[in-house]
């Protein structure tokens, strides 16, 4: 709705989506309805839309029910053109594209595109991962070089979540997810503004569309003493963070960091540290936190974790038991146990293959052992030192 | 570590406090006891501790009574290094001191903690009430896990197993296996609602299809049945207008031929036809009102000539109206004039009576009586003043009287005092009076008094002040001469007294502690000799020097003898050399020794000789002092210190002052007694020059009575002349206000005299009295008012006739007028005027009326003339437009016009309907269309359309709804996020699962974790552990039990007690007592283990013994004092007889107490 009202607001000449107009197998004929009545609002405004089908589409059954206003082209799977409607006193403007028909695409799809036309200023339309990408499947892979080899003058590339622009003989942009979707998409979410200049030129702007945007936010507590100041230093850093967001909302993952003699306490009362920090943020406006991680030890000077029977403990856990096989044994069983209860989608949720799978346990073990030692630390009076 | 003294120098609600816990006693349990009932400050003793091991925290509850900036806490602890002070303040950073104020680094105290923080040494170090409740409970909550036990132990964390159990229960929160419960389940169950809600209200893209196609089928049958239904139904209008058109056209033509006769009629205003009518009414109405008025006219002119008016009486009015109040008047006259004379007949016979009571009777000239209110005025006045007069002669006369007796007793009393009189001179009196009021008054008496008190108080104070002297003594004078040294000097000597002082104790206690050195090192050595086999350097070395001696003497003499001697030396040399050999590190240690005690000795001696020094300094100091001392007075000890000299000195300062004010006071009292003698002799000359005997010349109070009866006695002589003349003065004031009066009264009679002779009252030759012209006067007044009256009343009546006379002469000028007979009575003769001129007018008004009506008539019979000629044109008019003659004809002519017009609009009517039943533009069409109409054929069209609508009507309907509900079903689906919305929430959820996932896994692995590492420490500490918490429980539960084992329990191995008996227990089975003791030794054997690898840091037991008994008491203090082998052990209590309790059991311990000074 936010890419349709700038569109309007820009009184802009054509709306390009490179595909994956839906996430997953999605078969819900509401969310279809909704896409077409934006896109009819375009239609109403006389704004054309093209349109290509990636992986998701491509496994939507939607894809194949949905009734879209006549001014929005769809391209098919087999790579065709479109002309943008213009003055005849104006040069050319067409469309390449070229629709995915199965969820996979191993190969390279540019040579599938027409040549360019002569003399128009054209413009490709392509659902790819180019080179490949971390978290994401290989889909219509080719090269940056590829697509500046075809004669277009750009590309408006599809799939990565996550904006790059690469400016060469053709202009080539992925402009990435509209919205963030986690942690993991962090920061302001745009999509492109082009407009071809009467001299062909190629001007690209990035408008802001997200409604809401993740970010990690680290929390330097060295030295802090007191809770009061702990909560001071969540609330700045906040503040810090809301400063420099763009969108309507912001989303936190705060992670404290520094030495500090609340380091044990901060652990053991991590959900009240989190409470308060999700009321602080509450309190710095239109700001969540979704999780607070805990990477702050005591300082060194109050080392009492190498002294004393809880430090003579703690050595015992990190030296000897952690690096039990036995101790990992048992842990692996629980793991197993507990996997299989999880529903099919969370199976992964101690990681996706083996390796993975043994780094997260050791990660979680150490974690608990720390917070079982915090837990025994502040236990007799409650206080912090 | 070792708390040797504790300075609670600012905290809390101690100032300057100090603790003193001593030196260690080599051997005796270091066990110390604080006493300090509740609100002593126990507590504050414990946190005061920690505060100066880790700083005064930033609240602090212990600034109440000293504010922050000022708190402060200092000790004196033995460290490994050796023993050092001291001080904590309260500041942010550096707030640990030094005693010279210089801060230290934290360190300097945590370094010999070994990192043990503050909440480390409460857990590990402390021990209270609750502490020790917990820990039992958490024996029984550990179900007697033996790693768990032995942890807790050591570090006082008495609930470890409760954190375990807590993440536990955290764990199980999410999930556990074999439970319908838990996060995890909750949040699958939220999926499946999730996942119904969504295919709820989500249409899938199948359905979707399948909707279309029945929509877009319904909506072509819908428009099918459609067209068919419009042509049947045009089709059946169109019959049925035919159908209902025909009969109007019949009657239309009916119609035309009733109005084609009246067409030939000229047309005429529709007004006409009411018009005609009133017309006629109208000419009706005009003729008979004309015959009417002409019969009245008649009538009314026979009246009007019928009147006669009476013209006289008429002539006359004006002048009789004029009379009529004239004729009011003399019916007054005639009714009041009877009773007028009576009453003047009353009035004469008033003044008669007058006269004769004045003596006058039948006086012709009663007017002559009447006094002028002058001479009553003044009459009445004299009679008014003269009682005034007569009494104020009386009065003046009485006093006159009265003077006179006060002046003869005045002359008796003065003659009496005159007979005493001395006839003293003024001025000698005077004198008198100021000596003795400067005697009375002077302050020599008080001056006296005082300056004699503190001449008595100084002579005290100089014989104290002297006394103080001793030894010296002597008198005052002798004092001033004295030569005395400076004030700088004494400080100098005193200085350098202390310094050489401080030096010799210093000294002293360094040769103290070296002497103590070198006893400890002598018998150091003397125990390493007496070592069996240990030889020393002097042995070996005598034995070595034998052996050499031999050899040479065997040398010398290589016989059997010599050699058997050398043989023996060499042997005995071997075994003191194998004897050194082996007790290489006590002979180490000897060497050690030897070198130690030389070093003790020599230092030993340089502190002795730096004595020696310090000591004849000191000497030196002290002969010059003796000299200086000498100086002053050889009455003084010669060996005093600088101080006493000092003090003595100021002493004699004081005496010296002492003696000075003395003598200041002396001098007051002379001039004090000086003034007394002065005023004495003044006041005794001025009664000597008076001749008056004087008194004792030095007794004030004498002097001054005699002084005062002389000024006494002259005062009251004074005093009674000035009476005597008062009242003669008096008497010549009486004598004159008599006379005044009397003069008052002579001139009030002759006053009297010539007011009588002025009147009437005067004519008899005598003065009349008072009383008698007072009556005369009353008199007077009552006749001059009734010959007042008397005159009034003649004049009313004279006026009366008067009037009376000219009102009969008016009436009889009318009557002669009106030529009526002449009668006496003119009233009556009034009246018949009246009734004339009344006729005469009333004749006079009814013929003007008649006269007026006449007119009246003429007018209306011209108005109705003109009427009857405007309706006769009006009548031309019509009868000339249709022809006719009368009115009536008039009439009917209109009736017809009337008919043709209704005819004409019916025609018009069913014209129009016509048309519009054939929905046709003009009738001539529609005459043209229903030219060939068969009714018959087209009714039997009609009914067979009626048949088939019916049939498709249903049709279409039918296509209808299926297409409506199709495309409902389609817009039902919506274009809304609620599907986002809820896939949105099932991520979320899945989230939630995840991160649940991994929180229970990694709570999972930390318990697992600290299992298996509470199996390790087990391991570790099991055997010094174990031995020593046996031993300690053996203690204190006084040998019930007997032994601490272990044996394998169900989730590892557990703690099993083995009592005297044999019997073995495990916790479950075992006291809550028990459980406590068994803490207790667990906490021991903690503290045992820890001094066993660390310097020992001091324990602080805070009372735990509040509910134990006697005997339980006495073995737990076996305990400490067990500990208080390894370490330091401080118990707190604030019960006394634990004290003694304490002493019994550990004679060594040492009891401080809070309340009072620290025993």
């Amino acid at each position: 709705m936010r890419i349709v009202d700038l569109c309007l607001e820009e009184r802009v000449d054509a709306l390009l989506l490179a595909g994956d107009l839906y996430d997953g197998d999605q078969t819900s004929m509401k969310t279809a309805r909704f896409l077409a009545d934006q896109l009819g609002r375009l239609a109403e405004a006389n704004i054309p839309t093209f349109v290509i089908r990636g992986n998701h589409d491509a496994l939507s059954k939607i894809t194949r029910e949905l009734v879209l206003p006549e001014r929005v082209k769809v391209f098919g799977g087999r790579a065709d053109v479109a002309s943008v409607e213009r003055a005849a006193s104006e040069f050319p403007v067409v469309i390449h594209g070229l629709s995915y028909t199965h969820a996979q695409a191993p190969e390279s799809l540019v040579a599938k595109y027409k040549a360019p036309v002569a003399g128009a200023v054209n413009i490709g339309l392509m659902h790819t991962s180019l080179g490949g990408s971390p978290g994401h499947d290989v889909y219509g892979p080719c090269s940056v070089e590829d697509l500046n080899a075809t004669g277009f003058a750009y590309w408006a590339l599809g799939h990565i979540h996550k904006r790059a622009v690469y400016r060469g003989a053709a202009t080539v942009v992925m402009p990435g997810a509209p919205q963030g979707r986690d942690v993991n998409e962090a920061g302001a979410k745009t999509a492109t503004l082009v407009t071809i200049g009467d001299d062909r030129s190629v001007r690209l702007e990035e408008r802001l569309t997200s409604q809401a945007e993740f970010e990690r936010v680290e929390v330097d507590v060295d030295g802090v003493s007191e809770w009061r100041d702990l909560a001071g230093a969540i609330s700045r850093a906040l503040e810090a963070a809301r400063e420099r967001a763009r969108s309507a909302h912001l989303v936190t993952r705060l992670r404290l960091t520094g030495a500090t003699p609340l380091a044990w306490r901060i652990r053991r009362d991590a959900d009240l540290l989190t409470t308060e920090a999700q009321q602080r943020a509450a309190r710095t406006g239109d700001c969540w936190v979704e999780q607070l991680d805990v990477a702050c030890r005591p300082p060194s000077a109050n080392a009492s974790d190498g002294i004393g029977p809880v430090g003579e403990l703690g050595r015992l856990m990190e030296d000897n038991v952690l690096k039990s096989d036995a101790f990992r044994a048992d842990l692996v069983d629980l793991a197993e146990e507990l996997s299989k209860k999880l529903p099919p989608e969370c199976r992964e949720a101690f990681g996706s293959d083996a390796a993975a799978f043994t780094d997260t346990l050791a990660r979680l073990a150490t974690e608990g052992v720390e917070d079982m030692l915090a837990r025994l630390q502040a236990r007799e009076n409650g206080t912090a030192a | 570590m070792r708390l040797k003294r504790l300075d609670l120098t600012r905290y809390g609600k101690f100032t300057d406090r100090v603790v003193d816990f001593g030196d260690a006693e080599a051997g005796a349990p270091d066990l110390h006891v604080v006493y300090g009932p509740n609100e002593a400050g126990k507590s504050t003793l414990f946190a005061a501790w920690l505060d100066l091991l880790y700083a005064i925290p930033l609240q602090s509850p212990y600034g109440f009574l000293h504010p922050y900036p000022t708190m402060r806490i200092g000790a004196a602890i033995a460290l490994r290094d050796g023993p050092r002070e001291f001080v904590r303040i309260k500041r942010p950073q550096n707030s640990l001191l030094d005693l010279h104020g210089q801060s230290l680094a934290d360190n300097a105290i945590l370094a010999e903690l070994g990192g043990i923080d503050r909440d480390a040494y409460r857990t590990m170090f402390s021990l209270d009430d609750e502490t020790l409740e917990k820990g039992g409970e958490a024996i029984l909550k550990a179900q007697g896990d033996l790693g768990q036990l032995l942890f807790s132990g050591s570090s006082g964390l008495a609930d470890l197993s409760r954190s375990l159990d807590e993440a536990r229960q955290l764990a199980d929160g999410f999930y556990r296996p074999n439970a319908r419960s838990g996060e995890l389940h909750e949040l699958q169950k939220q999926l499946g609602e999730l996942k119904r809600e969504r295919e709820q209200i989500d249409t899938q893209a199948a359905k979707h299809a399948e909707l279309a196609a029945a929509a877009k089928h319904a909506k072509s049958r819908y428009d099918e049945a459609g067209a068919k239904r419009r042509d049947l139904l045009a089709r059946k209008e169109q019959i049925q207008r035919l159908l209902a058109a025909r009969p109007r056209l019949n009657k239309l033509n009916g119609l035309h031929a009733q109005c084609a006769p009246l067409e030939a009629l000229p047309t005429a205003p529709a007004a006409w036809r009411e018009e005609v009518a009133r017309l006629r009414d109208d000419e009706i109405k005009t003729q008979t009102q004309a015959q009417a008025n002409r019969d009245q006219r008649a009538q009314i002119l026979v009246e009007h000539d019928a009147i006669v008016v009476d013209a006289a009486a008429l002539g006359v009015a004006g002048r009789f109206e004029a009379l009529a109040a004239a004729q009011a008047r003399a019916l007054t006259a005639d009714k009041d004039l009877p009773s007028r004379h009576d009453e003047r007949r009353e009035l004469d016979l008033t003044i008669g009576r007058l006269l004769r009571q004045i003596g006058h009777d039948d006086d012709p000239e009663p007017q002559r009586f009447v006094l002028p209110p002058s001479a009553v005025e003044r009459l009445r006045g004299l009679i008014e003043t003269v009682s005034g007069l007569d009494a104020a002669k009386a009065q003046a006369d009485g006093e006159l009287d009265a003077a006179r007796r006060r002046l003869a007793a005045a002359a008796d009393a003065l003659g009496a005092a005159d007979a005493s009189a001395s006839g003293a001179d003024e001025a000698l009196l005077i004198r008198l009076k100021e000596a003795a009021d400067a005697l009375r008054n002077g302050d020599h008496a008080a001056r006296q008094r005082l300056a004699l008190r503190q001449v008595e108080d100084g002579r005290a104070a100089l014989a104290d002040a002297l006394a103080a002297l001793a030894p010296w003594r002597g008198e005052p004078e002798a004092l001033v001469g004295l030569t005395v040294p400076e004030a700088h000097q004494l400080q100098s000597w005193r200085a350098q007294a202390d310094a050489a002082q401080d030096r010799i104790a210093k000294r002293a206690s360094e040769i103290d502690r070296l002497e103590g050195e070198i006893a400890r090192l002598t018998a150091e050595r003397s125990a390493l000799a007496a070592i069996a086999g240990l030889v020393t350097d002097e042995d070996a070395n005598a034995i070595r020097g034998e052996r050499e001696r031999a050899w040479t003497e065997h040398r010398k003499r290589l016989d059997g003898a010599s050699a058997d001697q050398f043989e023996a030396l060499l042997r005995r040399d071997d075994a003191a050399a194998a004897g050194r050999f082996a007790h290489l590190a006590n002979l180490t240690k000897l060497q050690e020794n030897a070198r130690a005690l030389a070093v003790a000795e020599v230092e030993c001696a340089r502190a002795q000789g730096q004595r020696a020094g310090a000591a004849a300094d000191a000497d030196a100091l002290a002969n010059s002092m003796r000299d200086a001392i000498a100086a002053v007075s050889p009455l003084l000890p010669e060996n005093w210190p600088p101080a006493s000299l000092e003090a003595w000195l100021g002493r004699r300062e004081k005496a010296l002052g002492v003696g000075r004010e003395l003598r200041r006071c002396e001098a007051d009292l002379a001039a004090a007694e000086k003034d007394a003698d002065r005023l004495r002799a003044r006041l005794a000359a001025a009664l000597a020059a008076l001749q008056l005997p004087c008194p004792d010349p030095v007794d004030d109070a004498a002097l001054l009575a005699a002084a005062q009866l002389a000024l006494d006695g002259e005062a009251k002589r004074r005093q009674r002349r000035e009476t005597l003349d008062d009242r003669r003065r008096d008497l010549e004031a009486r004598k004159e206000a008599s006379e005044a009066a009397e003069r008052k009264r002579a001139q009030w009679a002759a006053n009297w005299d010539e007011a009588v002779r002025s009147t009437w009252l005067g004519e008899g030759g005598s003065t009349p009295t008072v009383d008698n012209v007072r009556g005369a006067l009353n008199v007077a007044a009552d006749l001059a008012t009734t010959v007042k009256q008397r005159a009034s009343l003649d004049e009313r009546i004279s006026k009366m006739e008067t009037d009376r006379k000219a009102f009969a002469s008016a009436v009889a000028s009318l009557a002669r007028d009106l030529d009526l007979p002449d009668e006496s009575e003119p009233l009556g003769l009034h009246r018949q005027i009246a009734d004339r001129v009344r006729d005469a007018r009333v004749q006079r008004d009814r013929k003007a009326e008649r006269a007026s009506d006449l007119e009246k008539l003429d007018a209306a019979a011209r108005e109705l003339d003109a009427h009857a000629q405007s309706l006769t044109l009006r009548k031309q008019d019509m009868t000339s437009h249709f022809g006719v003659s009368t009115l009536v004809a008039v009439a009917e002519t209109l009736d017809q016009l009337a008919r043709r017009d209704l005819l004409r609009n019916e025609i018009a009517e069913i014209a129009g309907e016509i048309v519009e039943t054939m929905a046709l533009p003009t009738l001539d069409e529609a005459e043209t269309a229903l030219g060939d109409v068969d009714p018959v054929a087209l009714g039997g069209e009609l009914a067979e359309l009626s048949a088939q609508a019916e049939h498709l009507e249903n049709e279409w309907r039918d296509a209808y709804a299926a297409h409506n509900d199709a495309q409902r079903q389609i817009d039902a689906i919506g274009g809304d996020g609620q599907a986002a919305a809820i896939e949105e929430r099932r991520r979320t959820a899945l989230l939630a699962i995840e991160d649940g996932a991994r929180r229970c896994l990694k709570l999972r692995a930390g318990i697992l974790a600290t299992e298996q590492a509470l199996r390790l420490y087990r391991e570790q500490h099991r055997s010094s552990m174990m031995a020593r918490a046996s031993e300690a429980l053996r203690l204190i539960s006084r040998g019930a039990y007997a032994n601490l084992t272990s044996q394998p329990g169900k989730d590892g191995e557990v703690l099993i007690a083995t009592g005297a008996d044999g019997r073995s227990k495990n916790v479950a089975e075992m006291s809550k007592g028990t459980r406590f003791q068994l803490y207790l030794a667990l906490r021991a054997a903690g503290y045992f283990e820890f001094a066993r690898n660390r310097t020992p840091i001091p324990f602080i037991a805070d009372d735990i013994m509040e509910t134990f008994d006697d005997f339980r008491a006495e073995e737990t203090f076996r305990l400490f004092s067990d500990m208080a082998r390894s370490g330091q052990v401080i118990y707190l209590t604030h019960h006394r007889h634990l004290c003694g309790i304490a002493r019994e059991v550990c004679p060594s311990a040492r009891i401080h107490d809070l309340s009072g000074a620290s025993a």
